[in-house]
C-alpha cells in the first residue's frame, strides 16, 4: 500500500470543502477523481503532498504519516503536477531537472542530468530541450511539468488535470506513457479529471466526489450511467466501442434550464 | 530507478557553459571599472600609479591620500551598494513574482526619505554648516542614518506582518507596498512643506544618493550586511527557479514557499535600508541590473543571481565615474546618473526585446 487517507476533513474560512474522505491506493493503479466543478477534486489532491493541511485525518505515505515529515521528505516519495504553471525564462532542461531538487543537496550531479536527459528523450521533448519556458505552447508545457515530475521518482504521482491542456495526440502519447511508466515500476498516480472517456479508458480505479466527501470508489469497470447521473446531475449511457468504454450523455433536455437550447 | 539510460547533453553543457562565461566577463569587467575608478576624478591618477599605490610600493604622498582616503572607500561603496541593490532587485521580483517588483515598488525608498526628513525637521539634525563645498549638510549625519533605517526598517516588516496574515501572498505585498509609499511620499511633502530652507535643502540634499558619503566604517558596516546576503540569495536559487514556476510547483518540489518569500523579502529590504540609509536613495539599479541580465541570459537564478550582482556593482560604479566626470570640477550625486543612464538602456531593451 502507498497511499492510506483516514477520515480525512478539510475547512478553509470555516466553510467545509472535504470531509470524511478515506480510501488507500495500491502499487500499480492509477485512480482518478471525478466529480462536478468546485466539488473538491483539486483540494483533496493538494491535501495528499501537503501543501494544504487537512484539520482532521490522516495521510500515510508508505506507512508514514505526513504530518512528522518536511515538506522535502514528502517530495522525495510524492511528485505533483499542478494544474497551471507559469512560464519563466528558464530552459525545458533546467526546468526538468528542478525535479531532482528534493535529492539534490547543493547541486545537481551527472547522474541527475542523466535521469533528465532520459525523460526528456521519452517525451520527445529533446528538439526544444534548450528553448525557454516561455516561448513553448500550452501542450509542451505541461508535457515539461509531466517530465518533472517522473525524474523526481517517487511513488506517487499527482496530477491535477494532467492531459486538460494537450491535443489528443499528445494526449494518449502522455497517458500511455504514464501508464506504462506505473505499471513498470510498480508505482502509483492519482488524478484529477473532467473527461470521463480519458479516465475510465486510462484509470484502474475511481473516486467520486460528491456533496464534500467520497460518493462511491472502486474498480472503473463498476462505474454504471446511475453513478454518473448522481454525481453530475446529467444522464449518460455508457457503451463499448471496440472494447473500450465510452460515455455519451444522453437527453440534454432534461437538465433544468437548457430546455430550449436543446 | 525508472530513467537511468540518458546521457549528458554535450549542447546542455556547452550552453552552460556560455552562462559561465558572461559571468566571468562581468567580473573581468567590473575588476576593469574598479580600477577606473580609482584612476579618473578631478585628478587623474595613471593605471601604474594606481596599482602602485594599492600594493604599496613607490608611493606618491598625494595618490596615497587621494587613493586611501576618497578613491578606494568610494569606488568599493558603489561595488557594495551596486551589488547589493540589484541582488535584492533580483529576490524581490522573484519572490513577489512581479517584474517591477525593487525596493521603490515596496515604499521602502521613500520610507527612507522621510525617515531622513523627519529626523531633519522633528529631531533637529539638519543644519547650515556654510562649509565652502557644500552649502547644507547635515549636522548628526548618525542620527538622519538611524532614522530613515528604522523608518524603512519598519515599512519592511509591518509589509511582512499584513502579507503573513494573508498568506504571504505576493499581490498583498505589493499593494502594501505601494500605498506605503504613497503615505510616506505625502508625509516626506508635508513636513517639507513646513520646513525653512535650510531644512528643505537638508532634506533633498539627503535624497540624493551619493557614494561619496561614505568612509571605512561606514563601508566596512554595508559589507557585513550585504555580503551575507548576497550569499544567502545564490544559496536559494534554486528555490526562486522553482517559485517562478509557481508556488503549488515549488511546495511539491519540497520548497518551502512562505518561509522563502518572508525572508527573501525581509533580506532584501535589510539590503537595500543599510544601503539607503549609507548612500542616499539611488534609483533604478535594483530594476536595470537585473532585467539586463534577464535579457540577455535568462531567468535561472542559479546564473541570473551572480550576473546581477556583478552588472549592479558595474553599472553604479561606472555611473558612479561619469557622476564625477561629466561636470569637472563638480561633482554629480551618481543617482542623477543611474537613472540617466539605466532609463534609456532599459527602454532599448524592452524594445529590443531579445529573449533567444
Amino acid at each position: 500500500m502507498i497511499l492510506d487517507v483516514n477520515k480525512l476533513a478539510f475547512t478553509y474560512k470555516r466553510h467545509d470543502i472535504l470531509n470524511d474522505i478515506g480510501f488507500t491506493i495500491q502499487q500499480g493503479e492509477i485512480t482518478v477523481i471525478l466529480g462536478p466543478n468546485g466539488v473538491g477534486k483539486t483540494t483533496l489532491l493538494k491535501c495528499l503532498n501537503g501543501i494544504l493541511s487537512p484539520q482532521e485525518g490522516n495521510i500515510l505515505i508508505k506507512d508514514k504519516n505526513i504530518r512528522t515529515m518536511t515538506i522535502k521528505e514528502i517530495a522525495r516519495q510524492v511528485a505533483y503536477v499542478a494544474q497551471k504553471s507559469d512560464a519563466a525564462g528558464i530552459t525545458v532542461f533546467d526546468a526538468v531537472l528542478m525535479g531532482r531538487k528534493p535529492h539534490i543537496n547543493y547541486r545537481a550531479g551527472k547522474a541527475d542530468l542523466k535521469k533528465v536527459d532520459a525523460v526528456i528523450r521519452h517525451l520527445n521533448l529533446s528538439g526544444i530541450s534548450l528553448k525557454y519556458l516561455n516561448q513553448l505552447s500550452g501542450g509542451e508545457l505541461q508535457k515539461v511539468c509531466i517530465a518533472r515530475a517522473l525524474v523526481q521518482e517517487t511513488d506517487l504521482l499527482l496530477m491535477d488535470e494532467p492531459t486538460a491542456s494537450l491535443d489528443l495526440k499528445n494526449r494518449i502519447h502522455i497517458l500511455e506513457l504514464i501508464r506504462h511508466i506505473i505499471k513498470g515500476h510498480h508505482i502509483a498516480a492519482v488524478m484529477t479529471m473532467h473527461d470521463l472517456n480519458t479516465a475510465m479508458r486510462y484509470a484502474d480505479k475511481y473516486i467520486f466526489l460528491k456533496d464534500r466527501t467520497i460518493y462511491s470508489a472502486g474498480d472503473i469497470r463498476d462505474v454504471t450511467p446511475e453513478m454518473v447521473e448522481e454525481v453530475y446531475g446529467i444522464r449518460v449511457d455508457i457503451m463499448h466501442h471496440k472494447g473500450l468504454p465510452v460515455v455519451i450523455p444522453v437527453n440534454g433536455s432534461d437538465i433544468p434550464g437548457t430546455k430550449q437550447a436543446a | 530507478m525508472h530513467f537511468d539510460n540518458g546521457g549528458v547533453p554535450g549542447e546542455y553543457i556547452r550552453y552552460t557553459l556560455e552562462k559561465f562565461l558572461f559571468i566571468v566577463l562581468a567580473l573581468a569587467t567590473l575588476i576593469l571599472i574598479i580600477t577606473a575608478s580609482i584612476s579618473l576624478g578631478a585628478v587623474h591618477i595613471k593605471f601604474t600609479d594606481v596599482f602602485n599605490t594599492l600594493l604599496k610600493n613607490n608611493v606618491i604622498k598625494q595618490f596615497d591620500l587621494i587613493i586611501w582616503n576618497i578613491r578606494v572607500p568610494q569606488t568599493l561603496t558603489a561595488v557594495v551598494a551596486g551589488a547589493g541593490l540589484a541582488g535584492s532587485g533580483t529576490v524581490m521580483q522573484s519572490v513577489l513574482r512581479n517584474p517591477i517588483a525593487s525596493p521603490f515598488t515596496l515604499g521602502i525608498a521613500h520610507a527612507a526619505a522621510f525617515g531622513a526628513a523627519f529626523s531633519v525637521m522633528i529631531l533637529g539634525s539638519g543644519v547650515m554648516s556654510g562649509t565652502l563645498g557644500d552649502a547644507v549638510n547635515i549636522s548628526s549625519p548618525m542620527l538622519t542614518l538611524m532614522s530613515a533605517f528604522a523608518f524603512s526598517m519598519g515599512t519592511a516588516c509591518l509589509i511582512t506582518c499584513i502579507a503573513k496574515i494573508k498568506n504571504s501572498s505576493p499581490e498583498v505585498m505589493v499593494l502594501t507596498g505601494v500605498a506605503l509609499g504613497a503615505l510616506f511620499t505625502a508625509g516626506t511633502m508635508l513636513l517639507q512643506f513646513f520646513a525653512d530652507d535650510v531644512q528643505l535643502a537638508a532634506m533633498v540634499f539627503w535624497t540624493f544618493g551619493d557614494t561619496a558619503r561614505t568612509d571605512w566604517n561606514d563601508l566596512a558596516f554595508l559589507s557585513v550586511i550585504t555580503i551575507p546576503v548576497m550569499i544567502y540569495f545564490l544559496a536559494n536559487s534554486w528555490n526562486y527557479n522553482a517559485m517562478d514556476i509557481g508556488d503549488e510547483t515549488a511546495k511539491g518540489l519540497g520548497v518551502r514557499v512562505e518561509m522563502v518569500r518572508l525572508s527573501g523579502m525581509m533580506a532584501a529590504s535589510l539590503v537595500t535600508s543599510v544601503i539607503i540609509s549609507f548612500a542616499g536613495i539611488i534609483g533604478f539599479i535594483g530594476l536595470v541590473a537585473p532585467h539586463i541580465v534577464r535579457r540577455i541570459i535568462g531567468d535561472d537564478h542559479r546564473f541570473l543571481m551572480p550576473a546581477s550582482i556583478l552588472t549592479g556593482a558595474i553599472v553604479l560604479t561606472a555611473s558612479d565615474i561619469a557622476a564625477r566626470l561629466v561636470l569637472l570640477p563638480h561633482v554629480l550625486p551618481v543617482s542623477i546618473f543611474t537613472s540617466f543612464l539605466g532609463a534609456p538602456v532599459f527602454i532599448y531593451l524592452i524594445i529590443k526585446g531579445n529573449k533567444k
